[in-house]
């Protein structure tokens, strides 16, 4: 019965060492680095946020360069917005899951990641870019029209979030309707 | 000292019985179709590599398909027009043949096929896809995801000379149409 107490006793004390350690581990690998990690195939909860000023995020690497809007003919009204490329990196040893491209709070493009480590997106993979309206010239007489908001975001499998927001500025154009004028005889 | 004897001798029939014999039923059992040599799976997608028999599984030459970033976009926010494309689709069977590479969205069927030409790898671009392949971006949620449009699931195959196949399956989902 003795020995039987003192196995009892030394199965409790490595019991609880054991408890104490995991908790212990489980804590300091559960500390959140940039947003709560959403369950894996949950979708994802597009936020709003905040405009004016560019804001990059630097967990996921993510990289928009050069984002522009451009009038290709002018008398149109018609304006692309296109950046050169998008670029998305996962945190190490994940996976990219997705990535979207917003304008003016509109999702104009989901991509989504195929067992890949990282995402890169050519400019011309959208033709000649997102067709948005070029607006009439402002008050200050610089030749520029409508102001565009664009939120570009990526997510990796550790459920990381990479935001970069920005504006892009259109050149001013309306569209020029020419009606034939006839002398009535 | 009998009694346990005959125990250990019980033990050693049933363990003999369940690992001499069930193997060999499930061996007879086995279908003579295609083998599933490689098989991976992360959320939705779905990658694998087949062979049309066992002798062939035993060292596949041809790869996993590479097929990043399937994309749908929407170029004018006022039309209920979406186009899909992959950044890229690659394969490679070397030293054997590539035959064919198919692109199927299975809502359209099969919008493209490539075919190999004593190539031992194929590297498709989006841009020779055009603009992509036209679909309906769908109303909000109508994919079954509460924040975007229409999903459409995909499927690219290949095949080599050696008959062995690679398969990625996976869905894209586009932006939303309406307000």
């Amino acid at each position: 019965m003795k020995a039987s107490g003192w196995r009892m006793a030394l199965a409790g004390v490595l019991a609880l060492i054991g408890l104490t350690l995991g908790w212990g581990m489980l804590a300091a690998g559960h500390v959140p680095t940039i947003a709560a990690a959403p369950p894996s195939g949950t979708p994802e909860v597009l936020r709003p946020e905040p405009q004016g000023t560019p804001q990059v995020s630097a967990v996921t690497t993510l990289q928009n360069p050069s984002p522009t809007c451009y009038r290709p003919v002018a008398g149109t009204g018609s304006c692309y917005i296109q950046w050169a490329y998008l670029n998305a990196v996962a945190s190490s040893s994940q996976y990219v899951i997705s990535m979207t491209v917003t304008i003016d709070g509109r999702l104009h493009a989901y991509h989504s990641g195929f067992f890949q480590t990282s995402m890169y997106i050519p400019g011309d993979l959208y033709g000649p870019g997102f067709r948005v309206t070029c607006g009439f010239p402002s008050g200050a007489g610089d030749g520029l029209g409508n102001a565009y908001s664009y939120v570009v975001r990526a997510r990796d499998t550790s459920g990381d979030l990479a935001t970069n927001s920005g504006t892009v500025i259109c050149p001013a154009d309306v569209v020029r309707l020419f009606l034939p004028v006839t002398r009535r005889q | 000292m009998r009694k346990p004897t005959y125990r250990v001798l019980a033990a050693l029939l049933v363990l003999t019985v369940t690992f001499g014999l069930l193997p060999g039923e499930a061996r007879s059992q086995q279908p003579e179709g295609p083998v599933t040599v490689e098989r991976e799976t992360q959320g939705e997608n779905v990658r694998e590599i087949t062979a049309p028999s066992q002798t062939l599984a035993v060292q596949p030459a041809i790869s996993f398909i590479d097929s990043p970033s399937s994309t749908c976009y929407k170029p004018d926010s006022t039309q209920d027009t979406c186009y899909i494309n992959w950044y890229y689709n690659s394969v490679s069977a070397s030293p054997d043949y590539m035959i064919t590479m198919t692109l199927t969205i299975n809502a359209l069927g099969i919008v493209a096929r490539t075919s190999g030409f004593f190539q031992t790898s194929m590297y498709v671009p989006y841009n020779m896809l055009g603009d992509g392949f036209e679909v309906p971006c769908g109303a909000l949620g109508s994919g079954g995801n509460p924040e975007l449009g229409a999903a459409y699931a995909w499927t690219v195959r290949a095949r080599d000379s050696a008959g062995l196949s690679s398969a990625n399956y996976g869905t894209t989902y586009c932006p939303p149409h309406g307000p």
